[in-house]
């Protein structure tokens, strides 16, 4: 790990939510509306930049690499979140009508809604439970697999299986009660 | 490590859900939570939430690897099986329950196995999006298609209860009038699905089903599997058709001509007119044309021959006949015979006759042209009217046009006739025909236009079908499906662009060559020790026997062992290790013929042995059987001593054995697998290969097998076909042939099919292996390298060979009337070559031979596409600024033929690359602010600057010398000249950066004659770029507001109106050729309609940096940060071919003029190489064809 690598992923939060944003932004100016990020993509992205100048070879301690998907699920919550809540407000702008050829696009806008309400109910499962929640975030917002999840955090595939089942309870309860 | 973080919730809910008994699981949660009945209720209402099961929304960011399924004995894919409902020819249909997205029961076919799943899947997947949009009450939905975990593909699709609609008719006694109108549905559900671009393919009565929805009179027919034939249709090799009508088809009686003929002829639209021709014939008669039973007595060759030659009995006279004959009325199949109607259907009326007759013409261009002529012919029948099918006959007009007015004609006509004669009759006769002969052409005009909307539709799902089968290798159902768009009829439009082009030339494969005049079906290619001679011998009916051809000549030199009175399947052909003879069996017994003069040495005949396996010095393995490597069939064989004439048998084996290269040991295959014997002591102890029992299981890859089996030249090494993996690849097994140990590690994976022959190279430093999918495939036997692949075969390779040299090698597929002998050169391709620092490609030269690249070290070189050689480079001094998009202006245009650039600074330093003979300074001071546009005005040789400074400078082209500059009250942001170039556009305003809201951007229109300003129009915000549309037609700018927002709006230069306002700037503004469309990605917008309609190009999954249009203006190419290059159709907005290199991305595409090549940069890990792709021209692919020049 670089001397001033911060080691805890409260103390990464910011530095990577900024490089995503800065990532996405990259991607994202000017460009197509409908393009969708690929989460996956950014956040490994993220990750080589910050580690550029070899760290993982210096120092491939797994804590490094949990702390930074910790963090970088987090925060490509957050960049989703903000872009679902400002895509919802931006609905009712008004322009040309656009032809709907192609219906697969579809269910990626009732996304939105999905998302944001998986958001609200996350912060309290993540005082239930953070571990859980932290699976939450790199599978559901990260667009991680399972397997890749658990390397990125450091546990076991079996954890991770786990664990995720009950996150999964969990969100399908809470989001249940929330009236959805 | 750190402590995970505890949770006591989540602990207890993941304990108690480890308890599958419901008692355990109380007793458990009564023990932990007897205090706290708050947690009791929180974990029990995460177990039922649980409960649901995996799959739901959250899982959709991920997929649920981490859930298993519960009844996975009852599963296939994500459906629950309910009941079998039906075994077809091709798979076995279930009863399906779907649980997401919806809860709905599906019918589920299961396709049986012995098909390539991952290309059936692939055919499906790119037809998936036509499919999608089908749309229609008769057509039964296709929902998915996947692999089981068996390997097996399914397809999912609307459940239709219902029963055929031949026993529906039967059983409901309906009559002819009953049956055309249930008929007339069935023709709206194919039309329907015709004008989307989908062929059915295999319309038969089990295919159309006929139910009466409760509470409903009417019935309603559902046609089900809609892009399952195409699908699961592979190549139609002689092999596989048996298989294929047998099989897929289910019944060839419904089979079109050109579709029993198989082998690369195209299928359309008119194969499905075909056989609905074949349904009507057998609602109106009972009996198909050809009946299925008689046509599989024929056999293959009899059967293909009836369904393309023989013109079949018109309906009535079939019924007529039947009747005479006094056989009972009822199809021959055993459903409905049980269920022999009582009232025998009348012989149908000549009019139906004819409408039936010319649906089931041999020439497809003679039957109806679309489903619709014919519903309307069924129509008029049905309304008493002509119908168009018939051979015209006045008489039959007549009597029609009598019975449709009867009451009139017979009371009032005939007198009105006779009072007012012929005049009035000829002026009604003109003004009637008049309004038809209007309404028809509206009607032509609005179905050409249907027509072409349909053509445009197939021919992008085609082309990318096609991509799919190329790499697959499937190149001769590709090619069956370009050709498909090959312009047959003056009426039809020729759609060809760019992807037919690289798709053709893909097509062929990779280079190599090919001998003339084979024939039959090859079974084994033998190379002289000498080089010279290659010979082939061929089974297959009477065109068995072998062929020579002389190397060095390519000419056929002998036809040997020959004999048109004899049928064959089976064919041999060796030379002795001497080199004098050739032997060859191919009628029971082994003849010698002398090498170079070709005649046959009686004497030497062997006539108690029938085929020659190997032939090492003067042992001679051979066959009694007259199979020489069937391994079904294979139970003995017999090792010669030429010089002695004698031999011993050798039994109990399995398959055809093969000799060491000193001739001392053989390799064969018994029951307990694949063992090396001594010839010196054949009973002695066998070396028995690891492994190799398994290999001898039907479906192995063995069965089957040519030459599978195969010693290294130093006979250390013996090589096999493997055993197929989970993933259905079939590995290259190898062993060392001392002790029999499996050294290969399962390196050699790659092959999806079975492997049928294999071969050493001569210096034991390769092994090529032939496969039925269609590749060849040279490997390293150390595992070092990547093997090399070799496609161009159009069916099965099904014999490989090396030339002594080993620098040649040869193969030859199943089907040799598509397909030739091939020679393949085995000099390794050069590596393309690359240019450091490349940055990004300007322009293309007119035939594509030369590209103009942007260095990253401030250079413009011109260089040779295909070599790579530098033709001219021109650095830039020291201290001229980076090339960069973002702050740089650049101009391209061509001076003479010859590239040009001009690029601004902001500096107010103009550079500038020219390669003709101009005296344009290098780089000099034309601005004292920023350069902010420049264009040029090539037919009067100038080159316009705006600038930071408020003006707007004409420069020569020819010396750069400055001939007028004009000032303006705020800087100019962009420059446009129109096509005619007797126009230029400026847009001005404030700098954005003043923060001021007040207006004050105008775009000044010049003449560029004069030099003065024409007019002012205002604008609604600061424009960073202005475009013609090629026509002259248009002007778009691109304007950000005051309050930052940024749309592109469009001005009618006609009418000098602001037409439309999209809500978006592209990257540049991207006109098609014609100016008819204008893309802002992802929108491509007609600009013909009113208002202007999108289509949206979606498939990138990253940022598509940069688009162009093909110069023909058919076709969008767009370059992404996801590194795929894409084409998509203007016409429809289809994506239709696709470059993919993972890990790097894509910009900055470019083509030449004349459509023949296309460039792109973009960033890899090393660097930013450049990339091309070509295509011949129309004009050399129809050169190459008459010249024979191809493969096919």
């Amino acid at each position: 790990m670089p001397p001033n690598f911060p080691a805890s992923a409260e103390e990464l939060l910011p530095l990577v939510y900024a490089e995503l944003r800065q990532l996405a932004a990259a991607k994202m100016a000017r460009e197509n509306p409908g393009m969708t990020l690929q989460p996956t993509a950014l956040v490994h992205e993220a990750w080589l930049r910050l580690t550029r100048g070899g760290v993982e070879a210096a120092a491939p301690r797994w804590e490094c690499r949990a702390h930074f998907f910790a963090a970088a699920g987090e925060a490509m919550r957050r960049i989703l979140i903000d872009r679902a809540r400002s895509r919802r407000a931006g609905r009712h702008g008004g322009g040309l009508e656009r032809t709907e050829l192609d219906t697969l696009e579809i269910p990626e806008r009732a996304g939105d809604e999905v998302l944001l309400r998986v958001d609200d109910v996350l912060d309290a499962l993540e005082r239930e439970d953070p571990r859980s929640a932290e699976l939450v975030k790199l599978r559901f917002f990260g667009g991680f697999e399972l397997q890749e999840a658990a390397l990125a955090l450091g546990i076991s595939d079996r954890t991770a299986r786990r664990y995720w089942r009950f996150a999964r309870a969990w969100l399908r309860e809470a989001l249940g009660r929330d009236g959805g | 490590m750190a402590a995970e973080p505890e949770s006591r919730l989540r602990d207890l809910f993941l304990e108690a859900v480890e308890l599958t008994d419901p008692a355990d699981r109380d007793a458990f949660l009564s023990q932990v939570c007897a205090q706290d009945p708050v947690l009791r209720a929180r974990i029990d209402a995460l177990l039922s939430a649980d409960d649901a099961g995996p799959g739901d929304i959250l899982e959709e960011s991920a997929t649920s690897a981490s859930v298993g399924s519960r009844s996975p004995r009852l599963r296939i894919g994500h459906y629950r099986i309910l009941e079998r409902i039906g075994e077809g020819g091709c798979g076995t249909v279930y009863l399906a329950e779907q649980e997401e997205p919806v809860r709905r029961k599906v019918a589920l076919k299961l396709i049986k196995t012995g098909m390539d799943t991952r290309q059936v899947v692939a055919r499906f997947e790119a037809e998936r999006q036509a499919l999608a949009l089908m749309d229609h009450p008769n057509i039964a939905r296709v929902f998915d298609a996947g692999t089981s975990d068996s390997g097996q593909p399914f397809f999912v699709m609307e459940w239709v209860r219902g029963t055929r609609i031949t026993e529906f008719c039967d059983a409901n006694h309906l009559d002819l009038r009953g049956r055309v109108e249930l008929f007339l549905s069935v023709c709206g559900a194919v039309h329907h699905a015709h004008q989307k671009g989908i062929i059915h393919r295999d319309l038969k009565p089990s295919n159309i089903l006929v139910d009466r929805p409760e509470g409903s009179r009417i019935p309603v027919p559902k046609v089900i599997d809609f892009g399952i034939a195409k699908a699961i249709a592979g190549r139609l090799t002689d092999q596989t058709l048996y298989t294929a009508l047998d099989q897929l088809v289910g019944t060839p009686a419904y089979m079109s001509p050109e579709q029993a003929a198989g082998g690369g002829s195209d299928v359309d639209t008119r194969a499905d007119i075909y056989s609905l021709g074949v349904l009507l014939y057998q609602l109106l008669t009972d009996q198909t044309p050809f009946e299925t039973r008689d046509l599989l007595a024929q056999g293959f060759d009899e059967m293909r021959r009836t369904i393309r030659e023989v013109e079949p009995e018109r309906p009535s006279a079939r019924v007529k006949r039947r009747t005479n004959l006094g056989i009972a009325s009822g199809t021959s199949s055993e459903a409905s015979a049980s269920n022999a109607r009582r009232h025998p259907l009348p012989p149908p009326p000549e009019d139906l006759d004819w409408i039936v007759m010319k649906c089931l013409e041999k020439e497809r261009a003679r039957r109806y042209e679309t489903v619709n002529s014919l519903s309307q012919d069924l129509q008029r029948w049905l309304n008493h009217e002509t119908v168009s099918a018939r051979p015209p006959s006045a008489v039959n007009r007549v009597r029609k046009w009598i019975r449709r007015n009867r009451t009139t004609v017979t009371a009032a006509g005939a007198v009105l006739l006779a009072l007012l004669g012929g005049l009035v009759a000829s002026t009604t006769m003109y003004v009637r025909e008049k309004r038809a002969r209007g309404d028809v052409e509206v009607q032509r005009a609005v179905s050409d236009q249907q027509r072409r909307g349909f053509q445009e539709h197939a021919y992008a799902s085609d082309m990318k079908l096609a991509q799919h089968l190329v790499d697959s290798h499937d190149l001769e159902h590709a090619l069956e499906i370009l050709e498909r768009h090959r312009p047959t009829s003056p009426g039809m439009e020729d759609l060809r662009g760019f992807e037919w082009r690289y798709l053709w030339q893909a097509c062929q494969g990779s280079p190599h060559d090919f001998l003339p005049d084979s024939v039959g079906m090859p079974w084994v290619l033998a190379v002289s020790p000498d080089g010279n001679y290659v010979a082939a011998a061929s089974g297959h009916k009477r065109s068995a026997g072998v062929t020579v051809w002389r190397l060095e000549t390519k000419e056929a030199v002998a036809r040997l062992d020959y004999d048109p009175e004899q049928e064959s399947d089976a064919a041999g052909a060796l030379f002795s290790e001497d080199g004098r003879w050739l032997l060859t069996a191919v009628h029971h017994r082994i003849k010698f013929f002398e090498v170079g003069t070709w005649k046959e040495r009686t004497e030497m005949m062997l006539t108690n042995a029938s085929a020659p396996i190997d032939l090492r010095g003067n042992t001679l393995v051979s066959t009694p059987s007259g199979y020489f490597d069937d391994p079904t069939r294979i139970d003995s064989f017999d090792v010669w001593d030429l010089r002695t004439r004698t031999s011993t048998r050798i039994t109990g084996v399995a398959g055809p054995p093969t000799l060491s290269p000193d001739g001392r040991r053989l390799a064969l295959r018994t029951a307990a697998g694949i063992e090396i014997r001594s010839l010196e002591t054949p009973d002695g102890p066998a070396v028995l290969l690891e492994d190799s029992k398994g290999l001898l299981t039907h479906g192995s890859g063995y069965d089957n097998i040519k030459r599978g089996l195969a010693f290294s030249p130093d006979g250390r090494r013996i090589a096999a076909p493997g055993v197929v993996n989970d993933r259905g690849d079939i590995p290259l097994a190898i062993w060392d042939a001392s002790n029999g140990r499996r050294i290969d590690h399962g390196r050699f994976i790659g092959h999806s099919a079975r492997i049928h022959a294999l071969a050493w190279a001569p210096d034991g430093t390769g092994i090529a292996t032939a496969s039925a999918d269609g590749t060849l495939r040279l490997w390293d036997p150390e595992g070092r390298e990547e093997p090399r692949i070799l496609t161009g075969h159009l069916s099965e390779p099904w014999c490989v060979t090396f030339h002594p040299s080993g620098n040649l090698l040869f193969s030859a597929g199943i089907a040799s009337w598509i397909d030739k002998v091939k020679l393949w050169p085995l000099d390794r391709p050069k590596p393309r070559p690359q240019v450091d620092q490349e940055w990004f490609p300007l322009w293309l030269s007119r035939d594509g031979s030369q590209v103009l690249v942007v260095t990253q070290d401030r250079d413009v070189i011109l260089r040779e596409r295909a070599s790579g050689r530098i033709l001219e480079s021109r650095p830039m001094p020291s201290g001229t600024p980076p090339i960069n998009s973002e702050s740089s202006r650049l101009c391209l245009i061509e001076i003479g033929g010859r590239p040009a650039a001009f690029l601004g600074y902001s500096n107010g330093r103009l550079a500038s690359w020219h390669f003709g003979s101009t005296y344009f300074p290098r780089l000099f001071q034309a601005h004292e602010g920023a350069v902010q546009a420049i264009t040029a005005i090539t037919n009067v040789g100038m080159l316009v600057t705006a600038g930071a400074d408020r003006t707007i400078r004409w420069w020569r082209l020819d010396d750069g010398r400055l001939v007028r500059s004009n000032r303006l009250e705020h800087p100019v942001t962009a420059l446009a000249v129109s096509p005619d170039g007797k126009t230029l556009m400026s847009a001005s305003g404030k700098p954005p950066v003043s923060g001021r809201t007040d207006a004050g951007f105008h775009l000044g229109e010049w003449d560029v004659a004069t030099g003065r300003l024409r007019s002012m129009l205002p604008l609604p915000g600061a424009t960073a770029d202005l475009g013609f549309s090629p026509d002259g037609h248009w002007l778009a700018a691109a304007v950000t507001t005051p309050q930052e927002h940024s749309s592109t709006h469009l001005l009618d230069l006609r009418s000098r109106t602001w037409r439309a306002r999209f809500d978006d700037i592209g990257r540049e503004l991207s006109f098609s050729p014609d100016g008819s469309h204008l893309l802002i990605w992802p929108e491509l917008w007609d600009l013909r309609s009113d208002p202007p309609q999108a289509k949206t190009l979606s498939g990138h999954r990253q940022i598509v940096m940069h688009q162009t249009f093909s110069p023909d203006g058919r076709t969008v190419v767009s370059t992404g940060d996801d590194g795929t290059v894409r084409l998509w159709s203007v016409a429809t907005g289809q994506e239709m071919l696709s470059f993919v290199e993972r890990g790097r991305s894509f910009d900055s595409p470019v083509f030449s003029a004349d459509g023949s090549a296309l460039a792109a940069g973009g960033f890899t890990p090393d660097g930013r190489p450049l990339r091309f792709w070509t295509a011949p021209s129309l004009a050399e692919i129809d050169q190459r064809i008459r010249e024979g020049r191809i493969n096919r």
